[in-house]
């Protein structure tokens, strides 16, 4: 331990809350060698943010180390004074936080930024700064690096900036990065593109990593060995490999059960889950603070515990390690009544033809004056095409899936079938009735049957409402039981989501973020609606609370015959629940088909970009992807008129073609559609080339090229 | 459904998590007791002060302050303590009233122009934009040349000139709360737009309200004064502040208290209702609860 | 920008006219004309009727509002009833006395307000925090009348130490101008600091709490650097909007004060002009003001969208 370039010893960090003293890191200590990738991992409420503050000296107001000791190259840290301290750290330990929209300073070009701590560090001058930074740029992989540095950065992409923000991380050349959810708020291609920076940056300068994560996937593919966080304290710790294959403590087994995989779903499989929630930091318990969510505890787990060798540099915070080494995290292997089978009907949901543009900014937005003399007006109004023209059938009992990056128009097309938006131009049938011109008035029958659920857990209740009053008015309002049986009713509600019956009189505040989906779940069905828009409706919640809230919509669906359109961000999550799956880009749909179709070859190429982009845990060779993340700033350059929506950052894209002509739909198969230029045969057929030793890698895609 | 009592995911009834009790802040506490001592000595005059306001003490002209004249005598030997008690009423009568004024307009036009959004929001922003366009006092004072000053003229004055301030922070407060997504589910099962804002929207925007009043409440007594003080407000014999202080003006020199008196009392009010207004915004500011361990 | 520019300069001409309008016509629709307030009590309706065709009271109300309006644009701002002399030359007059007042008020304000913001928001918590804060609660607790004749009553009446009434042109010395000057701009001033001190505290937390400023922290940049360089570019940019505001409230309070201190400027002259009914003066002054004010909120909004980059530099790039 001691060449470690960063040792945290014996750490522990509280925080000085209103209601009392909470331990957020109880007794951590972890070590980094120079050159490894360290992950720490854990969900929210794990302390694993509040390790990044302790080290760089940047813990809230409140919060205090209590204990224990940060070394950096073997010197103590808190033997240096505040200043010295920070210089150091500056200068040697670079960080990337979490949210790089507003991590650069919006009033400061970006290079300028980037030069800053080299002159305040290493006491260069303004031009070899300057040269210095356009390097770093560089190296970040930017084409013109010069444009760059003169940006201010509202002028760049989420996933520019945080790609501005790395570069500026490593401008002293530090050897340690401390990595802070780098790129949780990035869509999915954009998180391959800054991992895929982070692991050759790694290669090339020799780098340590910490970093820090809530997603597995991502820190199987960048770390060598993990460190899992559980409540502030360390649940386990091991290299990468072992961790994933062998994991020794249950919490971690847990974790990666309950983690949906990307392939095609099973009807009447449900995914493992993590019962319960985070203990009560204020009065944790003495012993096994896992213990009451844990399926293997037993009697002696509530006996105080230290951390102890499981294995090959394997270490594990549990009483019963040796007995439970072989046993698997319990399945839920729910037979539930398979639909598919029979086939769903006729169609619920029909969409045809739905575009929907939007008008931005204010009354002047749309007059520009044109330059000359004298200036001249000129009527621009600025129309964003949301939705660009969507065909969509939903039959009952069944669940379309709807991935798409931000600003693809999945929400808009969501509340569009819903009429939360009225639409510019297509139609909006429901069970034969077309609701796209109705009055509000006349649309009372279809508001009783069509539901939406939200992703936000916190603004989906009303919080000056008990959940008792947030379920009875939609009671109330349909009239769907008579006054004095409602109490039942609501009871009856919380009980088909899981929860007890005793929450009708609680307060959202008094809810954890699972139980208020769970809530905000029933209030949909409490008109006894037949379909449901699910808005990303776990992208909020952790891996744990997660599975059970995607188990709990399938169960409903099957005891209810509920068909939904579940959008999601997340492919894996879609494949766990959709019978069929819509991939949407920029306001048109790039592929349909069902969830097996979609999954599996031929793919559109924003499919298998989306594909191999997806963080997996499986161990599965992990595709040299970089040939297909080509440009990936989304909508960058996309063509104004008919072509291709997708065609900037299309791999195979054909110029000439795609740019300017509409893309035909292909038909692969049945029900299976692909709005590609590509013929049928030369469609890409792989998403997980050969072992990437091979090289042949980014050819499979490549060679798939027009005609 | 009976399978769901060993479901792994029903979950066993936690413990209610604590309700967030914060202590209130210190301000809130003093300059609520303060506000609310001034309101009873208000409401009370009569039985408070020691004399009539207007009753007259020719013998004891410029008296200095004593126990007799707890903060002496004014030009007329009328007793300044007694002045200054009558003086809150009318004081917080111009307070309240200009505020409720600008509430009772402002709120529901900030709502109406948040939530119904498009062209009922162009045009509502761009009356208070034309309003806000005046120089604050000019518009009072415009008013006032054309018409006979009185009490309720000058509140309900005053009143308007705080509607933009007021409409503009509720359409915040009402475009924040109308993408929530409870809102949201409400339209989603076809509430209609009176119990969106009455039920939904309302009951948490409040808070804001409350604070912005209570602000609101102190520029108008400053205002109301200054009006007076300018000789546009409450006329001559009334015990307001801003008009002792002008009357004795020209007597500073020799009887300074006659102007001192009703300027600490002017201050002590607006000093706690202010206090009293950060305090609840701390109190009730989301992002202080939200702050988490 | 230039598209930003010429919105804004459309809104300021619009609004100036709708202002003249609503001005006019509520003149227009008042009982008493002006006739009837020129000729007294004792006017006889012949002689009434005279002198409303005299001035052209009996065209209709857009006719004489055109009249009016561009008069007043070519400078002629009409006629004063009681003083019987032509607006315009006493209006500017005022004015000029009244712009020395406003704009060392301003500049102070400006500058000790933000200083002592700063100060407040990075020694949050401790004592200077609270010391500007008990400062600024009595700035804004007292109307600003109260603190002239606190002034007076001091400096004048007790120390004897300055001029309490009226104004000294420079033609009479530099010093009986500025000591002339002293206690009016101190109390405008002091009336003012508080609101300017309180936003910029607000803002400059906000920023020193902002991700960017941990992001340049995390660097190992030194707190100073963090502060001149990151936190105040950003933390002083809502004061311009800020002083903006308070210019209204600014002009507001030079009517009050420049009554408090006899100062001849246009204040008083409004104040005067009010109390006899000149409505023709009355007109003029809120008109001007208004148009003052309006420039000045434009000089605010083109600066701040200067200074701010994202107003600046639309486009993306890469």
């Amino acid at each position: 331990m001691d060449d470690a370039l960063l040792s945290i010893e014996n750490l522990t960090v509280t925080y000085d809350t209103l209601a009392g003293p909470v331990t957020a890191v109880d007794d951590l200590s972890l070590a980094i060698g120079p050159g490894r990738a360290v992950g720490l991992v854990g969900e929210s409420g794990s302390g694993k943010s509040t390790v990044a503050g302790a080290v760089l000296d940047l813990l809230a107001p409140g919060a205090a180390i209590d204990g224990g000791r940060i070394r950096f190259e073997g010197t103590d840290l808190a033997s240096h004074d505040r200043a010295t301290r920070r210089a150091l750290l500056g200068r040697r330990i670079g960080s990337v936080f979490q949210d790089p929209f507003t991590s650069l300073n919006p009033a400061i070009q970006v290079g300028d930024q980037i030069a800053e701590p080299m002159m305040v560090h290493l006491g260069v001058g303004a031009s070899e700064a300057r040269a210095m930074t356009l390097e770093r740029l560089d190296e970040m992989g930017f084409a013109r690096p010069a444009e760059i540095a003169g940006a201010y950065p509202h002028q760049l992409s989420g996933g520019m900036k945080q790609r501005a923000l790395i570069a500026a991380a490593l401008a002293c050349e530090p050897k340690l990065i401390i990595l802070d959810e780098p790129t949780t708020a990035l869509d999915v291609t954009i998180e391959a593109q800054i991992i895929d920076l982070l692991e050759r940056l790694r290669t090339e300068k020799g780098l340590s990593y910490l970093f820090i994560s809530h997603n597995l996937g991502v820190v199987r593919r960048v770390c060598e060995e993990v460190y899992v966080l559980y409540a502030g304290r360390l649940m386990e710790r091991a290299d990468t490999d072992a961790l994933f294959d062998r994991p020794s403590h249950p919490y971690t087994r847990g974790l990666l059960a309950s983690l949906p995989r990307l392939q095609p779903p099973h009807r009447v499989k449900r995914l493992s889950t993590i019962p319960g929630e985070l203990p009560d930091l204020l009065a944790p318990p003495p012993g096994c603070i896992f213990e009451a969510r844990c399926p293997f505890s037993a009697e002696g787990c509530d006996r105080p515990q230290t951390i102890r060798v499981a294995g090959v540099r394997q270490m594990t915070r549990c009483h019963r390690h040796a007995e439970i080494a072989g046993e698997a995290w319990p399945s839920r292997a729910r037979l539930g009544h398979d639909f598919s089978r029979k086939g769903f009907g006729d169609a619920l949901v029909n969409v045809v033809g739905l575009k929907k543009r939007f008008r931005m900014g204010g009354l002047f937005a749309g007059i520009k004056l044109k330059p000359g003399l004298p200036p001249r007006i000129v009527n621009a109004p600025p129309v964003v095409k949301a939705v660009a023209g969507i065909d969509l059938v939903i039959r009952p009992g069944e669940v379309v899936g709807l991935v798409g990056e931000s600003g693809s128009g999945k929400s808009t097309l969501g509340r569009l079938l819903l009429r939360l938006e009225d639409p510019t131009e297509g139609a909006v049938e429901y069970d034969g009735l077309a609701i796209e011109r109705l009055p509000q008035r006349a649309l009372r029958p279809f508001r009783k049957e069509a539901q939406i659920v939200f992703q936000n857990a916190d603004s989906s209740l009303n919080p000056r409402k008990t959940v008792g009053e947030t379920l009875r008015r939609p009671l109330a309002l349909f009239g769907i039981v008579p006054a004095r049986e409602r109490a039942k009713r609501v009871g009856d509600l919380l009980e088909m989501v899981r929860l007890p019956r005793a929450y009708a009189t609680r307060y959202p505040h008094q809810l954890s973020g699972g139980e208020k989906q769970r809530v905000a779940i029933a209030r949909a069905l409490a008109t006894e609606p037949k379909f449901i828009v699910c808005d990303e409706p776990v992208s909020a919640l952790d891996v744990s609370v997660q599975a059970a809230v995607v188990n709990l919509l399938a169960d409903l669906r099957d005891e209810l015959g509920l068909s939904y359109l579940f959008i999601s961000h997340d492919l894996a999550v879609v494949a766990q629940l959709s019978d069929r799956i819509a991939v949407m880009y920029r306001g048109t749909f790039a592929e349909t088909g069902t969830a097996d179709q979609v999954l599996s070859p031929p793919f559109h190429p924003y499919t298998l970009v989306l594909l191999a982009s997806a963080p997996r845990v499986d161990g599965s060779a992990m595709p040299d992807r970089s040939a297909l993340l080509r440009d990936a700033a989304p909508g960058a350059g996309a063509p104004d008129g008919d072509g291709c929506p997708f065609f900037a950052r299309c791999p195979s894209r054909i110029e000439g073609t795609c740019d300017e002509l509409p893309p035909p739909r292909r038909t692969p198969a049945k029900g299976h559609a692909i709005a590609c230029h590509l013929k049928l045969d030369a469609l890409p057929t792989r998403f997980v080339p050969a072992a990437p030793a091979m090289g042949a890698a980014p050819g499979a895609v490549a060679s798939a090229g027009p005609e | 459904m009976a399978e769901a009592s060993v479901d792994l995911e029903a979950a066993p009834i936690a413990p209610r998590r604590r309700a967030r009790r914060r202590p209130l802040p210190s301000s809130l506490v003093a300059g609520g007791l303060v506000f609310a001592a001034i309101i009873l000595v208000a409401i009370f005059a009569p039985l408070i002060a020691p004399y009539p306001f207007d009753e007259m003490h020719i013998r004891d002209r410029f008296h200095a302050p004593s126990l007799t004249y707890l903060a002496g005598t004014d030009e007329y030997g009328r007793d300044v303590f007694s002045r200054m008690i009558y003086g809150a009423r009318l004081s917080l009568f111009m307070g309240v009233l200009a505020t409720l004024v600008s509430l009772v307009i402002g709120v529901p036009l900030g709502l109406l122009s948040g939530y119904m959004r498009g062209a009922v929001d162009e045009a509502v922003m761009r009356i208070l934009d034309i309003m806000m366009a005046f120089p604050p006092i000019m518009l009072v004072l415009l008013i006032i040349t054309l018409t006979e000053p009185s009490l309720w003229k000058t509140s309900v004055a005053v009143g308007f000139l705080f509607v933009p301030a007021i409409a503009r922070l509720m359409r915040s407060v009402c475009l924040d709360l109308a993408g929530e997504e409870y809102v949201l589910a409400a339209r989603a099962r076809g509430e209609g737009a009176s119990y969106i804002l009455l039920r939904e929207i309302l009951p948490n925007a409040w808070p804001p309200i409350i604070v912005e009043g209570s602000l609101r409440v102190t520029f108008a007594i400053l205002l109301a004064a200054v009006l007076s003080f300018l000789g546009f407000g409450i006329q001559p014999p009334a015990a307001d502040w801003g008009l002792m202080i002008a009357q004795a003006r020209g007597y500073i020199e020799r009887a300074p208290w006659i102007v001192l008196a009703p300027g600490l009392a002017m201050c002590v009010t607006v000093v706690a209702v202010n206090l009293f207004g950060d305090g609840l915004r701390e109190y009730l500011d989301p992002r202080m609860s939200a702050r988490r361990g | 920008m230039i598209a930003y520019a010429a919105q804004r300069l459309v809104f300021v001409v619009f609004i100036l006219v709708a202002m003249s309008l609503l001005v006019f016509a509520a003149i227009y629709a008042l009982p008493g004309n002006t006739a009837a307030i020129m000729l007294g009590q004792f006017a006889t309706p012949d002689s009434l009727a005279a002198m409303e065709a005299k001035m052209g009271l009996n065209d209709n109300f857009f006719v004489q509002y055109w009249r009016w309006a561009s008069a007043f644009a070519t400078g002629d701002l009409g006629q004063s009833m009681v003083m019987e002399r032509p607006v315009a030359p006493i209006l500017w007059d005022a004015m000029a006395k009244s712009t020395i007042l406003a704009a060392a008020s301003l500049f102070f304000v400006a500058v000790i307000g933000i200083v002592l913001g700063v100060v407040a928001a990075v020694r949050r918590g401790r004592p200077i925090d609270g010391a500007i804060a008990i400062f600024t609660y009595l700035g804004i607790s007292v109307p600003e009348f109260f603190w002239g004749i606190v002034l007076i009553l001091v400096f004048a009446s007790w120390f004897d130490l300055l001029p309490t009434m009226g104004y000294a042109s420079l033609s009479d010395g530099i010093g009986p101008f500025l000591a002339h000057l002293v206690l009016p701009v101190v109390t405008l001033t002091l009336t003012l600091i508080a609101h300017v001190s309180r936003m910029t505290r607000s803002s400059m937390l906000e920023v020193l709490q902002s991700n960017y400023v941990r992001a340049a922290r995390a660097r190992g940049l030194p707190e100073r650097r963090v502060l001149r360089h990151h936190a105040l570019r950003n933390g002083l940019l809502p004061s311009i909007t800020v002083l903006a505001q308070d210019f209204g409230w600014l002009i507001g309070s030079i009517v009050v004060i420049e009554t408090v201190f006899a100062y001849p400027g246009v204040g008083r002259l409004l104040i005067f002009a009010i109390q006899r009914q000149d409505i023709p003066v009355v007109l003029a002054v809120i008109l001007v003001i208004t148009a003052v004010y309006a420039l000045a909120n434009l000089a605010a909004d083109l600066m701040y969208a200067y200074l701010n980059p994202r107003i600046r530099y639309g486009r993306s790039v890469g």
